[in-house]
């Protein structure tokens, strides 16, 4: 069994590399609640680069315009194809925000439309229990962005099995923070974090 | 002989085997309280008082019981008591008013033999109280003095002193210096001495002086005898009360005695200048100044005056100053005084920028480390200077940083568009003004190029920043494209600047998207120390935050073990643990006052036969605080998160 290694997914459009910290938050989530052999750092692979295939899971983010060029989309599709899974974050929070349209635009184009994830999906108790659905961040909840909570996820689905997961929620604020500052939250709050990885690496 | 004479003769014989008797119980009495009080109180003067007061009670208690034969009438019933047959014959013999059976009586009397029965009765009460006597020796020389302490039933031992004689009844006479006019004074079996410093003082003690011995620090004292004293011979030694404490050692063969030294240092006069009261600048010396002040010492002034510096010049090689003493006053002794003056200005010789200060001086009598001098503070006239009053002595602060916040690329190129369009509603030197503020931070811009491109940089994370070689042509372009720019801005040629700016920002942008490149630095590489997260690292964590602890007392931990090592040591050498107090107290008296008082306590319980462990406890509460109650230790919570 090979190491895991986070890898960011880096795009030829808007500002791929928007949420630094957030690779090194979910590296430590995961040595601090799982037994799983983790890279300690993770690695930055560009969506056009033939290494793609060899991540089984791919973090994107941004803030601003995403639009994919005509080879990395067909390397994220050879990537999905092949089993791995892409997860996206809106940076902004905001259903009407640029990043929003244009990857919804982007994955529906390259993948396949996006559809909510139900709150039972084993997404949410694969690792971490999380009955209530996606948890809420707390740029969902201070009014920036859309002002709106998003109750669900979504996410391009393959059968029962999520081959792209899509976030509004903003989780790349939430999580980005230095790791060694998670010691003075009360509840960690990247261990959602953790059920995503564990659920690309064994769904 | 007639009846009479007879009788007579037994009281006499009664009186004088009454006497005997009566010393000897008395001696039997006072040999019994000597044994008792001995056993429990060891070897000291309190036996011997208790068997003297013994006698004295019991010989007393025995004569008066033995009163019978003061008189004939008495003694005859004494004897008609042992013989019976007298049928009282005898008592009326001797009757004056019996005169007509007087030799009826004589005869019946005379059958009697009185004087065998005096000296049976005699030897009687003779032996009897001889046996008690012989006894009570007995008793003296078999109970063992102070065998209390060592009887098994007691659970904890009295500490009792056993000193040699020599220096048992250590007499100290202490003698202040002549200048303090304080009287000598007396101290029976002192442990510590507490007096002025430089006094003289005289340790005296029972017995000769061979073989004795002392030393005050590491100074050998003689130690002579005293002749012509009332009792006995004495052994004396004389020192001196030290600046600081210290204690006498005295040594008598393998015994030693310590008496602490407790300095008391005469202190100098503590003065205050009331008047003037502040600091204050003239515009010219003239008037009268009064000046007024107060001294106090703690055993008595000599004199006191105030002492003027005049002073001119601010500068080196003009400045001089001359000293005065004015209000010069004698004191004689007395513990508090006023000084009071006046000085004329004008007669100072004060010119403009010349500066007067004033203070209160005063001195004690003391004539061994002294005489010691106190002054006041200081008070300071000025004499303003010419065209002082028009200048404002306000030195202007250091202009504040620079803002080093930049503005981007893409600001600059709205900015210019923005002014562009305002320009023909805009008065030229404004236009010029904003279109110049433009210029500079494209040149801010370019000069953050060229640092870039010069190197070396260092990102947030704080390692060296190396631009890759396909982005060195961009950051060239731009570095050129920034310099048109800030030319053509500074120029007021806004549509001619837009080009440059435009290209600047391409060029830019590209570098930027190829690999994202902050001109403040890169993005920081975290690389997560997972066997630590995971807690099966060598390293040591530091990730929790540590109250410091408060630093340790360590004098007050040395205390209390001295402390402790002494406490032990009273139970068997209670002598040497109230030597130990006494030099011990002298050592912590200034840190600890409470403590050197209780420890005063527990040596003078020490001396005394008592016992001194709630003085000891006292001191030691009063160096290392109350002990802490603790209710066990804390439930335990299963951890935290």
């Amino acid at each position: 069994m090979s190491q895991f290694v986070f890898a960011t997914g880096q795009y030829e459009s808007g500002d791929w590399d928007a949420a630094p910290l957030v690779p090194a938050n979910l590296i430590d989530s995961v040595a601090r609640y799982t037994s799983l052999d983790v890279a300690p750092a993770g690695v930055v692979v560009p969506l056009g680069s033939p290494a793609v295939p060899g991540y089984p899971l791919i973090y994107l983010t941004g803030h601003l315009p995403f639009r994919l060029t005509d080879h990395e989309r067909a390397t994220v599709r050879g990537f999905i194809d092949r089993g791995g899974m892409l997860f996206i974050d809106d940076h902004n929070h905001d259903v009407g925000g640029i990043f929003h349209k244009t990857v919804t635009e982007e994955i529906t184009r390259t993948v396949g439309p996006l559809v909510d994830v139900p709150t039972s999906h084993r997404l949410y108790s694969c690792f971490f229990r999380f009955p209530d659905g996606p948890p809420t961040t707390t740029q969902e909840l201070n009014g920036w962005g859309d002002n709106l909570v998003h109750t669900h996820l979504q996410a391009v689905m393959h059968g029962d099995v999520i081959q792209v997961l899509y976030s509004s929620k903003d989780y790349s604020s939430e999580w980005g923070y230095h790791p060694d500052s998670k010691r003075f939250n009360t509840v960690d709050n990247t261990k959602f974090g953790v059920n995503i990885i564990v659920y690309a690496l064994t769904r | 002989m007639t009846a009479l004479d007879r009788v007579r003769q037994a009281r006499s014989a009664l009186a004088g085997i009454m006497v005997v008797r009566s010393v000897l119980w008395a001696v039997a009495a006072a040999l019994a309280a000597y044994a008792a009080v001995g056993f429990v109180e060891g070897h000291s003067e309190l036996p011997r008082v208790a068997a003297g007061c013994t006698w004295a009670v019991v010989a007393a208690a025995m004569m008066w019981r033995g009163r019978a034969t003061r008189s004939a009438e008495e003694t005859a019933l004494w004897i008609e008591a042992r013989a019976p047959q007298l049928q009282y014959a005898l008592v009326t013999a001797i009757d004056p008013r019996a005169v007509h059976v007087r030799d009826e009586l004589a005869r019946i009397a005379g059958s009697v033999d009185i004087r065998g029965l005096v000296l049976r009765a005699g030897a009687r009460a003779v032996l009897r109280s001889g046996a008690a006597a012989a006894a009570g020796l007995v008793l003296v020389l078999v109970v063992p003095a102070g065998g209390a302490s060592r009887a098994p039933w007691r659970l904890m031992r009295e500490p009792t002193i056993t000193a040699p004689d020599r220096l048992r009844g250590l007499v100290a006479r202490v003698t202040p210096p002549a200048y303090a006019r304080q009287a000598a004074r007396e101290i029976r079996d002192p442990l510590v001495i507490t007096a002025l410093v430089g006094s003289a003082i005289e340790l005296s003690g029972h017995g000769s002086a061979a073989g004795l011995g002392a030393t005050t620090g590491e100074d050998s004292v003689t130690v002579h005898s005293v002749s012509g004293a009332s009792d006995g011979p004495r052994w004396a030694l004389q020192v001196t009360m030290p600046a600081h404490a210290g204690v006498v050692r005295i040594h008598d063969r393998g015994h030693e005695r310590v008496v602490a030294l407790d300095a008391i240092p005469d202190n100098p006069p503590v003065v205050v200048l009331d008047q003037p009261a502040r600091d204050s600048t003239l515009r010219s010396p003239r008037g009268i100044l009064r000046l007024g002040g107060r001294a106090m010492d703690d055993i008595g002034l000599r004199d006191g005056y105030f002492e003027l510096i005049i002073s001119a010049g601010d500068q080196e090689g003009s400045y001089h100053s001359v000293e005065r003493r004015v209000g010069t006053a004698s004191f004689a002794d007395a513990p508090r005084a006023s000084l009071a003056s006046a000085i004329d200005l004008a007669s100072l010789g004060l010119a403009p920028g010349g500066r007067l200060s004033i203070r209160a001086v005063a001195r004690d009598d003391n004539a061994v480390s002294g005489p010691g001098e106190g002054s006041s503070e200081t008070r300071t006239y000025r004499i303003a200077a010419p065209g002082e009053y028009d200048s404002l002595a306000v030195e202007p602060g250091a202009p504040p940083p620079v803002d080093s916040a930049e503005v981007t690329q893409r600001m600059v190129v709205v900015r210019t568009r923005a002014l562009r369009q305002e320009v023909p509603r805009l008065h030229k030197d404004t236009a010029a003004r904003r279109a110049e503020r433009l210029s500079q931070q494209e040149e801010r811009l370019s000069e953050r190029v060229q640092s870039l491109l010069n190197g070396p940089e260092e990102d947030e994370g704080g390692g060296p920043l190396v631009l890759p070689d396909w982005q060195r042509p961009l950051f060239d372009t731009a570095l050129r494209a920034l310099g048109d720019a800030a030319a053509q801005l500074h120029a007021v040629r806004l549509t001619a600047a837009l080009v440059p700016e435009l290209l600047a920002l391409r060029v830019l942008d590209s570098a930027r998207t190829g690999n994202r490149l902050y001109l403040r630095g890169g993005a920081p590489a975290l690389v997560v120390n997972t066997a630590r997260v995971r807690l099966t690292g060598q390293g040591k964590p530091d990730a929790a935050p540590r109250m410091p602890e408060a630093p340790t007392d360590t004098a007050a931990l040395a205390a209390v073990a001295r402390l402790e090592s002494i406490s032990a040591l009273a139970v068997d050498a209670p002598a040497a643990a109230a030597d130990s107090i006494a030099v011990f107290r002298i050592a912590i008296g200034g840190a600890w006052p409470s403590a050197a008082a209780a420890l005063a306590d527990a040596a003078t319980a020490l001396r005394t036969r008592r016992d001194p462990a709630a003085s000891l406890a006292r001191a030691r509460r009063a160096i290392a605080g109350a002990p802490s109650v603790a209710q066990g230790l804390p439930a335990w919570d299963g951890g935290s998160q």
